[in-house]
Parts: structure tokens; C-alpha cells; sequence
């Protein structure tokens, strides 16, 4: 009851718009990390938070339109993983789907919210921004509370029991896909950045970034980020950003 | 203008971090960050037309119009407003008035937009994302705080600081800013780190493979350590290369996230993938 109740104040703030809850509760690394401390295992659940942030590396809410809901992906994915006590890859595969159900969710909040501006066009014909202010700091919010933190609840206090049982009726050939599946839907996060990054003269460095990852098997990060700042300081002390204007 | 100013630095500072706080808070289809223009507006109106009700009514009518853009790089716009909504109210006969305003907010929204989603949630987060995600996936819970610190860190400085620069610069800011060379040197210096970067990801994170082996009479046939003979991280690349593609095609997120999960799925069933 009580893991169930922070589990509704932990989606609470992973539902609220802004800067100040998106990068604490929002994004799936540190809500597996709140997860996990809920069920005892912020380690695991940091890890498992992270795992599944991977398929949402390139990850956009432009306009209010999402992709796949990130928010849910990252809470509840973590929840079902450390319930259902499922492997890394299994645990993607859980919870990319789980996004896809969270996305409902964004539009109705998004849709529900419209409501909000209609009552602020009567009170700035009024002149009344203090109430303007209030409904734009708790109108949205309360919103949350009811579409994502009262389900989540409901998840959390009656469906730790149903995902095991669920999990342990799986056949191997169905673990097996899940598991393949996990493996694969980072290349949707990666997607994703390529289609932002994309650039015809940037191409030989993804090309160059992958070929010395994968022949010589070195993937730190920290160090492609070394070269990459390095190459780039270097290029455009070369002119290449001016040469790239002239082509344009 | 300069000599025309009633808001001090002060006030100024307290819009940036209003704005900063909650330009989502209560986001929605129908006028996205107009509610919180308004809000934020709403101390200074008080500040710019002292006793004087009409105008506050219609300063907020005037702000509660359709706004949305990125709201860390897009700072610049609610910044240049507080500056333009000054300089309408000090000298409401001066070349700035109330349907300049919104025309001004209207042109530059969109393609700050642009930039800013693209500077940000395309280059600037994945890198961050990509190497503190590596650390808590070693199980190292700092990692998801590092991530936690750095990301905040620089969307609320940007955020400020864009802000700040957009109330200094008035109308001229964006023009000076669009122009000025900036935004290409830092999207092509970020381009460079994030496609180089990309491509290391693409070994390190999906880890797809062939797993499928074939007994014969005399040897085993291996797919998967054949395939990395030839081309090591083949398939990563092959079905991130794929998924880009279908976008390229304008098909929805959703439906390449439902192919990548079918061939995952019957791939791993059947033995071929893993």
C-alpha cells in the first residue's frame, strides 16, 4: 500500500510538465532509479531505467505530439522488470509497448488540458492574471494526478502479482523473441538521432565513429566524445562550417 | 529605448525563471505556452500600466494568443517580449504596438523551434544521455544523477541566459542571432560529436545478432561469427539503417517501432535472432 502510494507520487511527478520534473522523474534512467528505491533495489532499477532509455535516445515531443510516451516507458517498464524479475532485454521488450498505452494517456491529458485556456480567456478579458497564473501552475497538474498518477496506483497495489504469473506462463520460444526483441529496439532510439542528425557532409563521421567501434571493439563513450570535440574544434578552425554555408 | 525603462533587472530575472518553471506546466493542443506567457506577463503589466485596468486586460488578451516554441534556445522569444511589451507601454505611439508583438512572436516561434529541438533534443541530450547511461548501465546509480545534474544544469542556463539576451536585445535580437554565424558553428560542432558518437552507439547499444547455426555433416555452420568476420555489428547497423529509412518515408514512429518489435520477435522465436 504504502510501496503503491509512492509509486502514484513518483508518477505524479514523472507526469508534470517542465524542466524541473523532466529530467528528475521523466526521463526512464531516473525513474527506474525512483522505482527501484520504492521496491528496495535502486541499483537494479537504475539499471533497468537505463537500458530502456536506450530506444528513446532520440526521443521528441515536438508540438505536444509524442512519439512513444517516454514517461511510462521508463516508470512502469522498470516496475513490471523488478515484479516480473525479467532480464535486461526482456524488460525493453516489456516496456516499449507499455509506452505505446502511455501515449493514449498523453494525448487524452493534452486533449483534457484545452480546457484550461478557454477558462483563461475569460479571466484575461478580466484582466485577472493572478488566477491565470494559478490554473497554469496547478490546472495542468491536476490533470496528472487523475490520467497518470491514479492508474499507476492502481498498477502498483493489485499488478505485481499478475505480471509474475503472466511471466511465468511465458513459453521459452516467446521469451526467446522478447529477448531478441529487447536487443533490437535500441536501433529505434538510434534511428531517431540519425534522422535529426543526418547531415550529407556529417556522414563521414558516423561512418568513422562506427567503423572504429566495431573493428576495434572500443565503445567508451567519453572517448568518442574526446575525438569527436577534438575533430570538430579542429574542422571548423579549418573552415569546414564556412565551406558547408558555400554549398548550401 | 534605453532611457524608457520601468522594469528593473530584477523583475527581468524573476519572467526568465518563471518561464523557466513553467512554460509546461499546464501545456495542451489548443495554446500550448500561451498560459504561461500570460502569467508571466501579468506581474509586469501590473509594473507597466499602474491604475490603469484597461490596458492590463488587453496586454493579457493580447498574450493569451497561440505560443509555442522550444522553450530552452526559444527563451529568446518571451525575453524580446518583455522588451517590445516595455517599449509599447513607455511610448505607445513609438513604432511598437500590440499587433507587432504578436506578429513578431508568430514569425520567430517556429523556426526557434526548429533550431532549438534540434540543438537540443537531437544532439545536446543524446550525447549527455549516451555517456551517462553508460555508467548506470554498469549499475552506477551516479550515473543517472550525473545525467540529472548536467541536463538541468544547462537547460535552465540556457534557458536564462537566452532570455536575458532577448530582453537586452529587443527587436534586433533575433535577426543578430539567426545571422551571426552562432547557431551554424554550434550545430555543425555538435553535428560532428553527435554523428561521430552515433556510430560508436550503434556497436555499443543494440545488440542484435545472428544467433543461427547450422550442423553439417563435418563442421557447424555460424552465422553470426561469419557475419562479424565480414562486417562486425552488421545487423545493428542493417536495422538502424532500416528503421532511419522507414522515417525517411515519413512512416510513423509507432509503425517502425512495430516492425523492429515483429522482426525481433519472430526472428528471436524462430532461433535467427538474438
Amino acid at each position: 500500500m504504502v510501496q503503491a502510494l509512492l509509486m502514484a507520487l513518483v508518477a505524479l511527478l514523472n507526469g508534470i510538465q517542465g524542466p524541473w520534473h523532466w529530467y528528475m522523474f521523466r526521463e526512464p534512467v531516473m525513474a527506474g532509479f525512483w522505482v527501484g528505491l520504492i521496491y528496495g533495489d535502486p541499483v537494479q532499477g537504475t539499471i533497468i531505467g537505463a537500458t530502456i532509455n536506450v530506444s528513446y535516445m532520440g526521443w521528441i515531443s515536438a508540438g505536444g505530439a509524442n512519439a512513444s510516451d517516454l514517461y511510462w516507458a521508463g516508470l512502469l517498464g522498470t516496475f513490471v522488470a523488478i515484479k516480473g524479475g525479467m532480464s535486461l532485454d526482456t524488460a525493453v521488450a516489456f516496456a516499449v509497448p507499455i509506452g505505446l498505452l502511455g501515449n493514449y494517456v498523453h494525448v487524452a491529458y493534452m486533449t483534457l488540458a484545452s480546457v484550461w485556456p478557454t477558462r483563461m480567456d475569460v479571466l484575461a478579458a478580466k484582466g485577472e492574471w493572478k488566477k491565470i497564473r494559478m490554473i497554469q501552475i496547478i490546472g495542468g497538474p491536476s490533470f496528472v494526478l487523475v490520467l497518470r498518477a491514479l492508474p499507476v496506483f492502481l498498477i502498483a497495489l493489485y499488478g505485481g502479482d499478475l505480471i509474475q504469473t503472466f511471466i511465468d506462463a511465458l513459453p521459452v520460444w516467446a521469451m526467446n523473441g522478447l529477448a531478441a526483441t529487447g536487443k533490437m529496439l535500441p536501433a529505434l532510439g538510434m534511428s531517431m538521432l540519425l534522422k535529426f542528425m543526418y547531415k550529407k557532409e556529417l556522414l563521414p563521421f558516423f561512418v568513422l565513429g562506427f567503423a572504429v567501434a566495431a573493428y576495434t571493439g572500443l565503445t567508451d563513450l567519453l572517448m568518442f566524445a574526446c575525438i569527436g570535440i577534438c575533430l570538430a574544434f579542429i574542422l571548423i578552425k579549418l573552415g569546414f562550417s564556412r565551406e558547408e554555408k558555400g554549398v548550401e | 529605448m534605453a532611457d524608457n525603462k520601468v522594469l528593473t533587472k530584477k523583475d527581468v530575472q524573476k519572467a526568465a525563471l518563471f518561464w523557466h518553471a513553467t512554460s509546461h506546466m499546464t501545456y495542451n493542443y489548443q495554446r500550448l505556452q500561451a498560459g504561461s506567457m500570460t502569467a508571466m506577463m501579468g506581474p509586469l503589466f501590473e509594473k507597466l500600466y499602474p491604475n490603469n485596468p484597461e490596458k492590463i486586460k488587453e496586454g493579457c488578451e493580447r498574450q493569451m494568443l497561440y505560443f509555442n516554441t522550444e522553450p530552452r534556445w526559444g527563451a529568446i522569444i518571451p525575453g524580446m517580449t518583455v522588451a517590445l511589451e516595455e517599449a509599447y507601454a513607455m511610448d505607445p505611439e513609438g513604432g511598437v504596438d500590440g499587433s507587432l508583438i504578436t506578429e513578431i512572436k508568430t514569425a520567430l516561434m517556429g523556426p526557434l523551434a526548429g533550431i532549438g529541438d534540434t540543438v537540443w533534443a537531437g544532439l545536446m541530450k543524446p550525447i549527455i544521455l549516451s555517456i551517462t547511461l553508460a555508467w548506470a548501465m554498469q549499475g552506477y546509480v551516479m550515473g543517472a544523477w550525473a545525467y540529472w545534474l548536467i541536463t538541468f544544469g544547462l537547460d535552465m542556463g540556457i534557458t536564462y541566459y537566452m532570455f536575458m539576451r532577448g530582453y537586452k536585445l529587443g527587436t534586433d535580437s533575433v535577426d543578430r542571432f539567426l545571422e551571426g554565424g552562432f547557431v551554424k558553428t554550434v550545430t555543425t560542432a555538435i553535428g560532428i560529436v553527435g554523428m561521430f558518437c552515433l556510430g560508436a552507439m550503434i556497436v555499443k547499444y543494440v545488440g542484435i545478432s545472428a544467433v543461427l547455426q547450422i550442423e553439417m555433416t563435418t563442421t557447424t555452420l555460424d552465422f553470426g561469427s561469419i557475419m562479424n568476420k565480414i562486417i562486425p555489428s552488421f545487423l545493428p547497423l542493417v536495422f538502424t539503417l532500416l528503421a532511419y529509412w522507414m522515417q525517411v518515408k515519413g512512416k510513423k514512429v509507432t509503425t517502425v517501432l512495430l516492425v523492429l518489435f515483429a522482426i525481433g520477435f519472430i526472428g528471436g522465436a524462430i532461433g535467427f535472432l538474438g
